[in-house]
């Protein structure tokens, strides 16, 4: 086996078990695979999008994709500082994304477009959460601060695109209730 | 047909992405409706037709999945 490939394979192993009992590096690769999945989408929507949505996608998609990219970058880059695993593959990205891409979806109206991407940002505070957790158990203090800077970012963009949509802000997106529970 | 309020506990579901495996496993299964994965309480809670699909089998595809269930509650 050459160095290169035992190398990776070491890296396989490890991913597996960070991902398994999950690490603050675990969440953040997810993060980044989020990000990179999600401005995609952004870029989609903003070139197919019509209806009144694209007023929306002219003036806030490019500074959508260029905040998620530079996220992506300043993440990839405190994975790197705390010697951690960093996706960097089209593979990669795809195995730990959690959100979903269909070409398809250019075709709906721009107003279920946007709502795609706000239920996408709302999907994201997810993982961002659990990785802040994660982080401060690690005390990874870098990454804590930068999560805590997307978190709040996406909060303000998830408002912004529901306010124009005409809804309320958590309307359609994930609330974790237990009201009637047992 | 009965309707009932199921409630599956989890072990703690440690990334949002076991959420996403569980409802797209779920999804669109026969008899199953107002499917909710909690994430931070590791729950998974539907409405079950008895005529179309039973616990069992819910349980068997979440045992498949990696995610055994330790305890069901049904409600009618």
């Amino acid at each position: 086996m050459t160095n290169q490939t035992s190398k990776y394979e070491e890296e396989l192993q490890r991913a597996e078990f960070e991902h398994h009992y999950p690490t603050a590096g675990a969440m953040i690769g997810h993060i980044i695979a989020n990000l990179s999945i999600h401005s995609l989408k952004i870029k989609q929507a903003r070139l197919f999008a019509t209806d009144h949505a694209q007023l929306f996608f002219t003036q806030f998609a490019q500074d959508w994709y260029q905040n998620e990219q530079t996220y992506i970058w300043q993440l990839s880059q405190s994975l790197r500082d705390e010697d951690e695993l960093i996706p960097t593959t089209q593979s990669e990205i795809q195995t730990y994304t959690g959100l979903t891409e269909d070409a398809s979806l250019k075709y709906q109206a721009g107003a279920e477009q946007l709502f795609d991407l706000i239920k996408d940002f709302d999907t994201q505070l997810l993982y961002i959460t659990k990785g802040i957790a994660l982080a401060q158990k690690e005390s990874h203090f870098g990454e804590i601060k930068q999560l805590e800077q997307l978190y709040s970012w996406i909060k303000a963009q998830i408002t912004q695109g529901q306010l124009f949509l005409g809804h309320s802000i958590k309307e359609g997106l994930y609330v974790e209730s237990e009201d009637d529970d047992e | 047909m009965a309707n009932f309020k199921v409630t599956m506990q989890l072990d703690d579901l440690s990334c949002p992405s076991c959420m996403i495996k569980i409802q797209k496993a779920l999804t669109g299964q026969p008899g199953l409706s107002k499917l909710n994965v909690l994430f931070n309480a590791s729950k998974i809670k539907l409405v079950l037709d008895d005529t179309a699909n039973n616990i069992e089998n819910i349980q068997n595809i979440l045992n498949h999945l990696g995610y055994p269930v330790q305890k069901v509650t049904v409600k009618e």
